[in-house]
């Protein structure tokens, strides 16, 4: 600890903070414009300048200077302020002052200081503003004449990102942020530049025109997307969403938002949203109220239950729903119909968590999202995160940059986090379990496994001991066509690391067997005792905002609300669209006919005497529906949802209900009343029916709902070894081995519904490697047919050297169901591909 | 080795080499052997004397004959002259500027006289690349005594008592910065030389390594053993190509002999020493930039703290010196720090080498003890004033140093007292400006050097530059009014005390030391919209002296823009509006006709 005096006042900070943090301590407001608390500090643009009495020079830098003890510092004298001035007056030499026109306008740093100190016209007039604006970029302007060079973009683009869009180019007064070429950006749009700039050199182009900032109303909520759960500031005028930001201590993102979080609002205003509800008559959809729609679900589903049992009704729900929601979803169903058949993600997007439960008996991460920055190995089992979990990126990034951690990553193709791999382990797709048993007997082998944790903490070891015996590292390149030397490094890597985690990722675009890769990593974990402690243990991302919570609530057959087994399991969702089994669906939320790999969805749903899709669209599924009910979007409700590292968070509704609307809650305690199941609670029941004591849940997410994480920390806990093995895939000699990848850019059901982001990623492609594009005869951009033996599509090709020969790398698209080509086991699978 | 009557010390320097010293060499030899004097003469090629405005130069030893532009075609009279008849050449010997007899000996020349050569010690007297003639001159004897019967504190006691400073322009005792870094901890620890040299213009370190590549590897083995250091860098400019090559062979030789590499002299000592070839701005020899340029990154200053001491290179505890700085380190190990602070002033100790230019008649470069007058600088070594003119200022400091008028001249060259009147010691740039130098003029030159090399990081270097510099420009241009001084002198200390390295903080020094010394020259030029010296183009006109104009038309026929009229015989006249000012008829007239009014 060190104490020091600022402005009089004595404050002790922790070893090796800044000057800068210090004042911040003392309550002495120092200006800033470059330094920015979760980037490095660079020190460059000289406003945070304070006096140290007994030093060589006569200003220091507090933002770059370490504070040391007994250190007597002023922020605030004559001087400081003159040469603020002064520094102030410099950047203006080469600022347009434009601000009635720039979208920054009211909360740029700049205009803020200049009129704090006081600094009026300039005295120099400098030549300036001569840079062209970039208009071409798409979701991002670049007007650097209004840049003062701070450089935050540069730091936050490079040191966050990893993606180095942008840089310093040219030297002295002709310095500018550019990227190679002055060509127009091309990188990963997650804006992050823009939220950083203190000015308005970099702004949003969704927001251009819509509102000046200070006629917002701010308001925070929970990001619709991904499972990393991050905080969004919806920047409201007009009932209309004009702009999103975030703020560094606000959520659990730290300000930071990828490009869907940020750009992706569009769907909500999407004139194309269903406002009214629909009742099929004769072929045809017509608008009725809502007691008529209500009325005629529980009319039809009573019929059919009348007649045909519960057993003939099933439901599926989503990911993307609240809590809350999925709670009174599957009351309504289990309670009010009386059936089991209900479950989500087509049943398998949430088996990873279910393979850590039956291992670890906790389903779910076992640690919180910021461990992972601290931690000293990583091992990135199937975890393109760019394009799936870009804010865990962040965390990579963070902890390989500032914590020297050293980076594995095991991927069926090279992904971008390649770049700064200790160890790349590209295995031929679907080898996943053969890989991880090759890591396991090479630890075995190599005596890195630590036995006293073994000995205390795991059952099963023998079972995997004889399991792995045959996957020794010849074997496994046979099989995974990875070098022996490179699973030997990693190997080492992660088991001599103090700490470890591995990263898996789960979801609907992604085929794997992904409960037993769960199992895998668990395995690979325990035995080295890399889990249960800080920074180290497996983390399974699912996908969507709350899969977690999907799980947790209990929207799957097997499960009640808190993980309680059911007597008899019902229909998973696979089995519920065999056509003939049901006779009703109740689909929310979910999309299966564009998203499920089963190729005769379509007739499934057809063949149904009544189906009901909640939705906000009218999407390829809900065009079978008899009753469509539209619904809310996260912005126009509350309710919570469970991120990835199990932090329980509120939606705050910031928007009035879209035309005629209900929130899927309200529809659902309606429906519950209607059915004689209703939740007896006090009039919110938002919150009262989960704090309830007798409910199930109650026990399983206790405390949780301050919205703090709650990774697993429990003593008593024991792992179990599963082995895990699949079979091997062979392909012929003109086949390509198919797999599939989820793209950030759009997962579908709410980026498809927001044009700019779609303009951003361009159409969906097959990607192949160039010699195997050489052989079938393709060039870029050629259309294709790809058929596997469950079904053949088209999509035009993308070459890269990214992609490994014989393998084919199918992205999901938004208008187009690829996932028909992988049937039923969502494995890799073998394939044609053929010049259209 | 064998002994020769006659040993002809033949400078190849780069400047004496780009004047034809090889092709010099070749004729030297063919002749020597054509005369058969090749067992009793022998042309031994040094680097460079420092006294490069006279070359390709070649002293004769042992009898210290010196001579000057020397060309091919006087080798055979010369060799049959001296060498067969023994009668020195006179016309090929030195005459000063104002006297009548040529100088024949060395030692003779106040342009040699007067300096002390401790860095330049072997210049002239070795070849750079035989090892053999360094160790013959007590080359790498300092070495065995420190590893032999030194410890590393004792080393540092020694260079700390000497009161050697750093030569690369910050001044900062030596001693004490090893001591840091041999205090810190952190492995490995790494030993770098900085021969970056960006000073437009400056040639001293260059000139040492060529001169003398083991004196520096001396001196960095010793400063890594007292340091702790196990690998050293030397880093060279690519512009450097021969010092690059010297270094490279020296270092190959020092393994050979056991005096790099691992147990140096059968120690527990090793030591690598890697040449890092650099390429880049002036600002990349500032030390951190210079570090990251190493560690592949962009050449940008970083903020200190920390220190390289404490974290540098790779965040290892580094140690930069100067090429300078080590050159002196073997000297001061085998004569002791009380002979070392013997010399100089008492906070300045040693000698400086410095590369004089200008307006001076004998210019290149010389080692001088420090605390040496600028008079005897200017007046004995540098043999006056050109052309008889008058002295105005010397600028001292590289690109960011000061300029000192004529009623300082007697003030002694010491770190603290340039300081005192605004100018730094720098490398050791020292620029002669005689009374047809704009003081105003030559701020703006400097600033748009200085504009040029800041990399842009700080706004208070990169736009405080800029504006410096647009202030001064229209101070030139004669569009400036009194209160833009008000401005310069508020905006000065600012990119001064603000800038984050070197080169922001001692940017504004020559316009803040011109604005001291010659204010009323910012004045003339602001209130009377006029150059007294005669160089700011927009401030002055040409025109021509009836009476000296004797009609020869030269002139008239040079000027580009046909702005010269009149009748034939008779005094011309320039017109005004027509004139661009390029100063080509004052060049061309032999009558000096043309005047600047
Ligand atoms: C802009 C700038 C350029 C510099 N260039 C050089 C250089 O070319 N050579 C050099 O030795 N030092 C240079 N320095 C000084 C170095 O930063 C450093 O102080 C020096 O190498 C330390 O060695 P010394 O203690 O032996 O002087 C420069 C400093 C600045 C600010
Ligand atoms: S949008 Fe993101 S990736 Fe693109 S330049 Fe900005 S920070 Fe970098
Ligand atoms: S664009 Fe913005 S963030 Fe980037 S350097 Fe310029 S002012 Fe800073
Ligand atoms: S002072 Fe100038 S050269 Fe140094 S870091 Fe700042 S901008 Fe760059
Ligand atoms: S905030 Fe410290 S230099 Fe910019």
């Amino acid at each position: 600890m060190i104490t020091l005096t600022i402005d009089n006042k004595k404050v002790v900070v922790e070893d090796g903070a800044t000057i800068l943090a210090a004042c911040e301590m003392a309550g002495s407001k120092v200006p800033t414009l470059c330094h920015e608390k979760k980037l490095l500090s660079f020190g460059a643009c000289r406003i945070c300048l304070v006096e140290v009495e007994g030093t060589r020079t006569k200003f220091t830098p507090s933002c770059t200077t370490p504070a040391t003890d007994g250190m007597v510092v002023k922020t605030m004298t004559e001087a400081l302020i003159k040469a603020r001035r002064t520094i102030l007056e410099l950047l203006l030499i080469s600022h347009p002052l434009d601000c009635p026109v720039c979208d920054k306008a009211g909360e740029c740093s700049l205009q803020d200081l200049v009129y704090e100190y006081g600094v009026s016209g300039n005295r120099f007039k400098g030549i300036k503003f001569t840079l062209p604006v970039d208009h071409i970029s798409p979701l991002i302007e670049r007007d650097l004449n209004r840049c003062i060079l701070c450089g935050k973009c540069v730091r936050i683009c490079d040191e966050l990102q990893g993606v180095s869009e942008i840089s310093f180019v040219n030297r002295g007064m002709r310095t500018k942020i550019g990227t190679d070429f002055d060509r127009p950006l091309d990188c990963e749009f997650c804006g992050q530049c823009i939220s950083v700039c203190p000015v308005g050199a970099l702004t949003s182009k969704l927001f251009k025109y819509k509102a000046r900032l200070w006629e917002l109303e701010n308001i925070p909520t929970i990001c619709p997307y991904c499972s990393n759960g991050c905080t969004l500031i919806l920047g409201i005028k007009d009932n209309q969403i004009k702009t999103i930001t975030s703020h560094d201590d606000i959520g659990i993102n730290e300000g930071n938002l990828c490009a869907k979080g940020r750009f992706g609002y569009e769907f909500v205003a999407n004139p194309l949203r269903l406002k009214k509800p629909l009742v099929k008559r004769d072929g045809k959809f017509e608008e009725v109220d809502w007691d008529e729609a209500l009325g005629l679900v529980v009319t039809k589903f009573n019929e059919i239950k009348t007649d045909s049992g519960a057993n003939s009704i099933g439901a599926l729900g989503s990911a993307r729903l609240t809590n809350e929601e999925i709670y009174l979803f599957q009351h309504l169903i289990r309670q009010g119909l009386g059936t089991n058949n209900i479950d989500h993600g087509g049943g398998y997007s949430y088996q990873g968590l279910i393979g850590l439960k039956e291992s670890l008996d906790y389903p779910a991460s076992t640690n919180s999202i910021h461990e992972i920055r601290e931690t000293k190995a990583i091992l990135l089992l199937r975890a393109d995160l760019n394009e799936t979990h870009p804010n865990i990126k962040i965390e990579v990034n963070l902890a390989i940059n500032r914590h020297q951690a050293r980076l594995i990553v095991a991927d069926n193709k090279r992904i971008k986090l390649s770049a700064n791999v200790a160890s790349n382990l590209i295995y031929k797709p679907g080898t996943e379990l053969t890989l991880i048993n090759g890591l396991i007997n090479l630890l075995i082998k190599n005596d890195l496994i630590n036995k006293d944790f073994i000995k205390e903490k795991t059952t099963g070891f023998d079972k995997l001991l004889s399991c792995v015996k045959k996957y020794t590292p010849e074997y496994v390149e046979g099989i995974c066509e990875v070098n022996p030397q490179d699973l030997e490094l990693a190997a080492r890597v992660y088991a001599e690391a103090e700490k470890a985690c591995i990263i898996v990722t789960c979801g609907m675009g992604l085929c794997g067997n992904n409960r037993d890769i769960a199992l895998a990593a668990s395995n690979l974990a325990l035995l080295t005792g890399n889990i249960g402690k800080e920074s180290s243990g497996v983390y399974i991302l699912p996908e969507k905002n709350n899969s977690q919570g999907a799980l947790d609530m209990g929207a799957v057959p097997g499960f009640l609300p808190g993980y309680m087994p059911v007597d008899k399991p019902g229909y998973s969702a696979f089995q519920m669209l065999e056509a003939g089994k049901l006779k009703g669906m109740f689909i929310v939320g979910e999309n299966p006919v564009m998203t499920y790999p089963l190729p005769d969805v379509q007739k499934a749903l057809e063949s149904l005497e009544f189906l009901v899709v909640q939705d906000m669209f009218m999407t390829p599924t809900a065009e079978l529906a008899d009753v469509i009910l539209p619904v809310g979007s996260f912005a126009e409700k509350e309710g919570t949802y469970a991120n990835l590292g199990k932090r329980v968070q509120k939606l705050k509704k910031a928007l009035l209900c879209h035309g005629e609307t209900k929130s899927d809650l309200e529809i659902f305690i309606d429906l519950c009343q209607r059915m004689g199941c209703e939740i007896t609670t006090d009039n919110n029941p938002l919150t009262s029916f989960i704090k309830e004591e007798s409910n199930p849940l109650t026990s399983f997410i206790k405390g949780e709902f301050a919205g703090e994480d709650k990774p697993w920390k429990n003593n008593n806990w024991k792992g179990k070894f599963i082995p895990v093995e699949s079979d091997e895939i062979k392909t012929d000699r003109d086949e390509l081995l198919l797999v599939s990848t989820g793209s950030h850019l759009y997962s579908g059901s709410l980026s498809a519904w927001s044009p700019h982001l779609l303009e951003v990623k361009g159409e969906a492609c097959v990607e192949v490697n160039y010699k195997d594009a050489k052989k079938i005869g393709l060039d870029a951009g050629d259309p294709v047919k790809i058929s596997s033996k469950n079904a053949s599509i088209k999509l035009k090709a993308r070459l890269s050297d990214n992609i490994p020969e014989g393998v084919a790398v199918v992205e999901t698209h938004p208008l187009l169901n690829v996932m028909v080509l992988f049937g039923q086991k969502m494995m890799p699978i073998k394939g044609k591909i053929g010049k259209e | 080795m064998k002994e020769y009557r006659t040993n002809i010390m033949l400078c190849t320097g780069t400047e004496c080499v780009n004047k034809g010293a090889l092709e010099i060499k070749k004729a030297l030899e063919e002749e020597v052997k054509k005369r058969g004097l090749e067992d009793e003469v022998v042309v031994i090629p040094t680097s460079c004397d420092g006294f490069c405005n006279a070359g390709p130069i070649m002293i004769v030893q042992p009898d210290g004959i010196f001579y000057q532009q020397v060309k091919v075609e006087h080798i055979p009279h010369l060799v049959e002259e001296h060498f067969l008849k023994g009668r020195p050449v006179k016309s090929l010997i030195y005459v000063p500027q104002k006297e009548a007899q040529p100088i024949a000996r060395m030692k003779d020349i106040a342009f040699f006289r007067e300096q002390r050569l401790i860095t330049l010690r072997n210049r002239g007297l070795i070849d750079p690349e035989k090892i053999d003639e360094y160790i013959g001159r007590d080359g790498y004897k300092a070495l065995v005594k420190v590893l032999t019967s030194m410890t590393p504190q004792e080393v540092i006691e020694e260079i700390k008592a000497s009161g050697l400073r750093g030569r690369g322009g910050a001044g900062f005792p030596t001693g004490k910065k090893w001591e840091f870094c041999r205090a810190a901890k952190g492995e490995p620890k790494y030993m770098i030389c900085n021969a970056d040299e960006g000073d437009p213009g400056a040639f001293m370190d260059r000139s040492i390594i060529e001169t003398d590549p083991h004196s520096i590897l001396e001196g960095m083995v010793i400063g890594a053993y007292a340091i702790g250091a196990s690998l050293g860098y030397v880093f060279i400019r690519i512009e450097y190509p021969l010092a690059i090559k010297r270094m490279e062979h020296a270092i190959e030789q020092a393994k050979n002999y056991g005096l790099l590499g691992e147990n140096i002299l059968g120690s527990d000592f090793s030591f690598e020493v890697k040449i890092f070839r650099g390429a880049g701005a002036f600002v990349c020899g500032e030390e951190t930039a210079l570090m990251a340029s190493i560690e592949g990154r962009n050449p940008e200053p970083g903020q200190r703290p920390p220190f390289p001491a404490q974290s540098g290179l790779w965040d290892k505890p580094t140690n930069i010196n100067n090429v300078e700085t080590l050159a002196n380190v073997a000297a001061i190990i085998n004569r002791g720090a009380k002979w070392f602070a013997e010399i100089g002033t008492e906070t300045s100790k040693g000698t400086k080498v410095f590369s004089l230019v200008g307006k001076v008649n004998n210019t290149g470069l010389v080692e001088v003890p420090m605390g040496i007058t600028l008079r005897q600088m200017i007046y004995e070594i540098g043999g006056g004033i050109q052309n008889n003119k008058r002295f105005k200022a010397v600028q001292i400091g590289g690109p960011s140093g000061g300029c000192i008028p004529e009623n300082l001249l007697d003030m002694p060259i010491d770190y603290e007292e340039l300081i005192k009147v605004g100018a730094i010691m720098g490398s050791g740039g020292m620029i002669v400006m005689d009374e047809n130098t704009c003081m105003v003029d030559i701020t703006k030159y400097f600033l748009t050097f200085l504009n040029g090399e800041s990399c842009g990081r700080c706004t208070s270097c990169r736009d405080g530059i800029d504006a410096m510099l647009e202030v001064v420009t229209r101070i030139c241009e004669g569009k400036a009014i009194e209160e833009d001084i008000e401005f310069l002198e508020e905006l000065a200390p600012v990119v001064k005390d603000a800038s984050l390295c070197g080169l922001g903080q001692s940017a504004p020094n020559p316009l803040l030391s011109t604005l001291h010394h010659f204010r009323d020259e910012y004045l003339t030029h602001i209130k009377e919209k006029r150059c007294p010296a005669g160089v700011c183009k927009e401030l002055i006109r040409y025109s021509i002296n009836s009476e000296k104009c004797k009609a020869c038309l030269l002139c008239v026929k040079a000027c580009p823009s046909s702005a010269i009229f009149g009748e034939k015989k008779q005094p011309q006249t320039i017109n005004i509006d027509k004139c661009i000012k390029c100063g080509v008829c004052r060049e061309i007239c032999k009558f000096d006709a043309v005047i600047i009014i």
